[in-house]
């Protein structure tokens, strides 16, 4: 079970937001966006999927046709910890918490452009009234 | 030193050791359960007759070699590895043997992963920890003492359509025997000898300083660091000492186990680039690399390098800084001793190759634990210039 989100709808309606935040941020965009890539994340606990098509700087919800260079998939709860820059990448990765399938000189070119969301996250729980779950 | 907050080792390969273990291939693989095996070894090992040493000790046992694959190039193609697993299935193979250097192991390593789940190798099985359950038996007999593939998670193989070596990493992929018989490795050239001995130090090495370093494999890494410094010079200048040779196939085993958990740096990031671009040889690479590397990351991990400098036998002076440039000086000293060029420039890299050396750097996986944060080109660059 999920500490922070109560269904898949819940998920979306804070996730979803937040990616597009990130695609118009001036300085964020162009990082993520800038890749190239397209990058499926898979959540479970509860279900969701949130695929970013950068090159036409898209961020799509639910499932969808377009095929994904790089697939991540988390639980919600790891997700929400990683975009609150808790997670160590590496050990994640070595334990499976995070599984990402695809080119691994793909996600080196996404990953470290992520780094500067972190405290957007953050800021972003507050501004939607969700200041207490920076705390998991 | 501060404790990792949390960590994992893993060792799944039961590891032998002796002369003329080699002998003892068929045995393991009956403790395995194998009936019909692929036997995977290159041009030069076939000819030493060591392939078919194992494959004699296969049909003692009672085995059958339903496969022999004998012409593994420096670097294998993931097309290659895809027929191979193809042909092995068609003839029913149910345990896989390496024979040869780190390319043979990777190759076996890899060829053992589609014959047991099928698929293709780019397409399906690209990412990190993907695997999630056991695959058939394998058995690795390293014939050189540097990559330790025998024991590694990890396989590296070329992908020729994105021109670039691409990692492949799980638990699973580790052999299941790895048997150590310095006997196979006497015959190997001083420069090999050299360029692979110095791809175990590296590992050493960017074990203590990667940022998923831990204790355990600290432990490891610096008794590899000790082995190696004190006995590369020697198996590099008389190949037939058997003591030398015997160490340093322990060595590299140790250090395998130590950077397979720990993780590496930029010196293989840049050595993997190196290596795509230019043609040079991993061993080689690295040993190029390491002391430039060191010098770019000494700010950040002193303390870490200090413990490489005592296990050179450099008394601490109480300044981690100064062990630490020590400890540069004496790998300085090791790549003199064994004999090897210092420069890229040396071994055929061209400056306007450069460029697309960082660029592809910036891409490998080992630049994440690296100790100092690596984000542009131009840090990877200021190596680059200085190593070229
Ligand atoms: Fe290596």
């Amino acid at each position: 079970m999920s500490e922070i989100f109560k269904d898949s709808e819940h998920f979306y309606s804070v996730l979803y937001p937040f990616f597009l935040k990130l695609r118009d941020d001036p300085k964020m965009g162009p990082a993520v966006f800038g890749s190239g890539l397209i990058v499926r994340f898979e959540y479970h606990d509860p279900e969701a999927e949130i695929t970013i098509d950068c090159p036409n700087n898209e961020v799509i919800k639910g499932e969808t046709d377009v095929k994904p260079v790089l697939t991540m998939t988390m639980k919600a709860d790891v997700a929400h910890k990683f975009w609150l820059g808790k997670i160590n990448l590496a050990m994640a990765l070595v334990k499976r918490d995070i599984v990402s399938k695809g080119p691994m000189s793909a996600a080196m070119k996404l990953l470290p452009r992520i780094k500067g969301a972190y405290p957007m996250y953050n800021d972003y729980l507050v501004e939607i009234g969700m200041a207490d779950a920076r705390n998991a | 030193m501060k404790l990792p907050e949390y960590f994992e080792f893993h060792d799944r390969t039961k590891v032998i050791y002796g002369q003329g273990t080699i002998k003892q291939t068929g045995e393991e693989a009956q403790k395995l359960a194998g009936t019909k095996a692929l036997v995977v070894t290159d041009q030069p090992i076939k000819k030493l007759g060591f392939a078919d040493t194992a494959a004699a000790s296969l049909d003692k046992s009672g085995i059958e070699t339903a496969l022999l694959i004998d012409d593994v190039p420096q670097d294998s193609d993931a097309d290659m590895i895809n027929d191979i697993a193809a042909r092995a299935k068609a003839a029913g193979v149910d345990i896989c043997i390496a024979v040869g250097g780190g390319s043979v192991i990777d190759t076996t390593k890899m060829s053992n992963l589609i014959l047991s789940e099928g698929g293709d190798l780019l397409a399906d099985h690209q990412g990190t920890f993907l695997q999630s359950r056991p695959l058939g038996p394998m058995i690795a007999v390293p014939t050189t003492a540097g990559t330790g593939s025998e024991v590694t998670f990890a396989a590296v193989i070329k992908s020729k359509a994105q021109n670039m070596k691409v990692s492949f990493v799980s638990h699973f992929f580790a052999p299941n025997t790895a048997i150590l018989d310095p006997e196979v490795t006497l015959t190997l050239p001083p420069t090999l000898t050299a360029g692979t001995g110095m791809d175990a130090f590296t590992h050493a090495v960017e074990s203590l300083h990667s940022l998923q370093s831990q204790p355990i494999a600290d432990a490891l890494a610096a008794d590899a660091v000790r082995r190696i410094y004190e006995y590369l010079p020697k198996a590099v200048e008389d190949g037939s000492n058997i003591d030398a040779r015997g160490q340093m196939l322990i060595a590299s085993c140790i250090a395998g186990l130590a950077f397979s958990n720990a993780l590496v740096g930029i010196v293989h990031g840049i050595a993997h680039s190196v290596g795509a671009i230019a043609g040079v040889p991993h061993g080689l690479a690295n040993s190029i690399i390491l002391p430039y590397g060191m010098e770019f990351n000494i700010d950040f991990c002193a303390e870490r390098y200090a413990i490489a400098a005592r296990a050179m036998g450099v008394p601490p002076s109480g300044d981690a800084m100064r062990d630490a440039g020590a400890a540069i000086d004496k790998t300085r000293e090791l790549i003199a001793a064994v004999g090897l060029p210092t420069k890229l420039s040396e071994v055929g890299v061209r400056e306007d190759q450069l460029d697309s050396i960082a660029d592809l750097t910036l891409g490998d996986g080992t630049v994440f634990t690296n100790p100092r944060m690596v984000c542009d080109t131009d840090e990877v660059l200021e190596i680059l210039k200085k190593a070229f």
